[in-house]
């Protein structure tokens, strides 16, 4: 797992509120399905961002980037490249 | 001058409560409020309990209340506010000028809590709420205290946080055909126009140059950084501040149904408050002999009524109605735990949309839920209440009373369910507008996981899969539930093969348990009218088809049963595009 993979794990763990924990979710499952609620991904973005140092920009802002642990690594990959 | 054409002060037989609601503002534009006397020595202090925005409000409204409860009972005068535009105050969400009426809001609340005796004001917000408490003590110089709950000091970064948390709803966008409004950007389920966003987005209180209070407590979320910047540069203008990270805030704006009370925070706040050192200033007290419980309003260019009514020692609605003599009355009951101002407070449109045509609309809080006292022995914030039905039983006795000739029920979701029951416990309702029903048959306690309308919400979910290449992909990959897969089947299974036993049974008229398809038969005959208005991914029309076997083709044959689908729209029609579609189709159903 990378380190970026884990760190994401962890805020999952504390913010998204999941029915199972973060660590036995697979790259592709959908956080959503694992009860992750809207209100619940809003947090979560908000902890990435602080964990991460970054904004997330407006043309991310959108589900489908933080519906599994494998989006969200790339949105943040993408984001950091280069630092 | 008296206009009212309805019977309603001869049914107030209860004393009036600690807490009373009350209008306030100008004359065109009334502000709903709530205000909590105590009945204990009292400290002198009013607190002005400033609401969070939008859907925040509705899930923290239950909250809200028991901090003013709490502050009643600690010698405070509380005043709970529905901001200008919003709750069952005039106006709406597309107003001009959104944040000067808010602000204009906070001040009437603060000259309220001055007439029922206070001689210093705390003022505490949460969220946007926060914001708005701590430009309302600018404007002022007579508050003792702010609280600031989970405050986004920033408006651009709240405005934000909004936009974020509408984009992941994935909500269907509007159809290209639908009038949606250019400017206005939806936030789950309400909207903030340009305007407003413009002056929320000019609010920076890292940028204010003097302290809106001597003393404000901070009570920031502990799940997210502190505002540490916002406490210093506070302190930096003079402010005596207590900052804190207490738990509470994330459970408080959970869906209604499962929201939690912050007990942390209102002990803190209460504390807080309690404690502010009285004024040196002289402060004039009035007494507020009586508050205005009803307020005419304009509406479609009709004049109509709004007033809060006590329908027992329990159950509070707002009867919205016409001056003249009411056609009808249209009882508008609680959408799971969601307060009396309905689902993307669609209660308060339609009531008045009804009224300006000459019904009398009552939008009731059902015991236990919203602004209605739970029954004694009974919880608070229960949904499928065994008291419900006769709460609504108590509403149509009103109704009845108040002159209505015809009585129509309206409800979503469990209130769908509450609807029908009320009218097969034989109560005089004429007709049942049902929107989204997820059961007709609830069982205390019973598990939602394998519920009926889940299992047909999963089927239907794995009927499309079955053309997916992700799906299947998915399957491949060992990534499928297979046992739920699996149970979800022998469940649909079963059913399917019990469904035509239970239709010979029905025929024979054998009677067995929960037989929906029956008690639709019974209340066609007694005359009721039976309409249904499902979204068409809600699972409840395929429960209601099911189980209502070959009963609801014969009664849609006939007319006595309807049933409208919308397409699009979520279970609680969140966007806002589906709104007036949803009030077309409730109109239509109270109408044909």
């Amino acid at each position: 797992m990378s380190e970026n993979a884990a760190k994401i794990r962890t805020v999952l763990k504390e913010h998204a509120r999941l029915n199972r924990d973060a660590d036995t979710l697979s790259d592709d499952s959908d956080l959503y399905q694992a009860g992750m609620t809207s209100h619940a991904s809003v947090n979560v973005m908000l902890a990435l961002e602080g964990e991460f140092d970054i904004e997330f920009p407006d043309h991310m802002l959108k589900r489908s980037v933080f519906e599994s642990v494998g989006a969200i690594v790339s949105a943040i990959d993408e984001l950091t490249e280069g630092r | 001058m008296n206009t009212m054409s309805i019977n309603v002060a001869d049914q107030r037989t209860v004393a009036p409560p600690a807490e009373a609601g009350f209008f306030s503002g100008p004359g065109s534009r009334a502000r709903f409020g709530w205000l909590h006397r105590t009945s204990l020595p009292s400290t002198g202090v009013g607190l002005i309990i400033v609401p969070p925005f939008g859907y925040e409000a509705v899930c923290a409204q239950r909250s809200m209340r028991h901090l003013a409860e709490a502050a009643a009972h600690a010698g405070i005068t509380a005043v709970r506010v529905d901001l200008d535009g919003s709750g069952n105050s005039a106006g709406d969400d597309l107003d001009p000028d959104r944040v000067d009426g808010w602000l204009a809001s906070i001040d009437d609340a603060c000259e309220l809590a001055l007439g029922a005796g206070a001689n210093r004001l705390v003022l505490v917000g949460v969220r946007l709420g926060a914001t708005l408490a701590t430009l309302a003590a600018l404007r002022r110089n007579d508050i003792a205290g702010i609280v600031a709950i989970a405050t986004v000091p920033s408006g651009k970064a709240l405005l934000r946080e909004g936009r974020i948390l509408q984009m992941t709803l994935g909500l269907t966008p509007a159809p290209a055909a639908s009038a949606a409004l250019d400017d206005v950007h939806e936030l789950v389920g309400f909207a903030l126009t340009a305007q407003t966003r413009e002056a929320l987005s000019q609010i920076d209180l890292l940028k204010l140059t003097q302290a809106p209070a001597t003393a404000m407590l901070l009570l920031d979320r502990d799940d997210l950084a502190a505002n540490d910047a916002w406490a210093a540069h506070l302190r930096s203008l003079g402010a005596k501040v207590d900052q804190r990270r207490l738990p509470g805030y994330v459970d408080m704006v959970l869906d209604p149904h499962r929201a939690q009370v912050p007990q942390a925070i209102i002990d803190a706040t209460v504390r807080f408050a309690a404690t502010r050192p009285a004024s040196t200033r002289h402060l004039f007290q009035h007494d507020v002999a009586v508050l205005e419980r009803r307020r005419e309003l304009r509406h479609a260019e009709a004049s109509i009524v709004e007033e809060m009514v006590a329908l027992d020692d329990c159950l509070f609605a707002i009867a919205t109605y016409p001056l003249g003599a009411p056609r009808r009355a249209v009882i508008l009951l609680n959408a799971g735990a969601v307060g009396h101002i309905g689902p993307n407070r669609l209660h308060v449109i339609l009531a008045r949309q009804l009224a300006a045509a000459g019904d009398l609309v009552l939008c009731l809080d059902v015991s236990g839920i919203g602004d209605s006292r739970q029954r004694a022995g009974a919880g608070e914030n229960v949904v499928y209440s065994e008291h419900a039905v006769a709460d609504v039983g108590v509403a149509v006795d009103w109704v009845r009373r108040a002159g209505a000739a015809q009585v129509a029920v309206v409800g979503l979701c469990s209130g769908a369910y509450h609807a029908l029951r009320a009218a097969l416990a034989g109560q005089p309702i004429d007709r049942v507008v049902a929107i989204n029903p997820l059961t007709f048959h609830y069982k205390p306690g019973m598990s939602l996981d394998f519920a009926d309308f889940r299992l047909a919400e999963d089927a239907m979910r794995y009927q499309k899969s079955i053309t997916s290449g992700a799906s299947w992909q998915k399957l491949l990959r060992g990534k499928v539930d297979l046992a739920r897969v699996a149970r979800v089947f022998l469940y649909r299974t079963r059913a399917a093969i019990t469904r035509p036993l239970r239709e010979v049974l029905r025929r024979l008229h054998v009677p067995f348990g929960d037989d929906l398809g029956s008690e639709l038969d019974a209340l066609a005959g007694h005359g009721i009218a039976l309409r249904f208005i499902f979204a068409a991914d809600d699972p409840g029309q395929k429960v209601l088809m099911e189980q209502g076997g070959s009963v609801v083709p014969k009664l849609v044959s006939t007319g006595r049963l309807r049933i409208q689908t919308i397409s699009g729209a979520d279970h609680t029609f969140t966007a806002r595009w589906t709104h007036p579609i949803l009030l077309d189709a409730i109109s239509e159903a109270l109408e044909r």
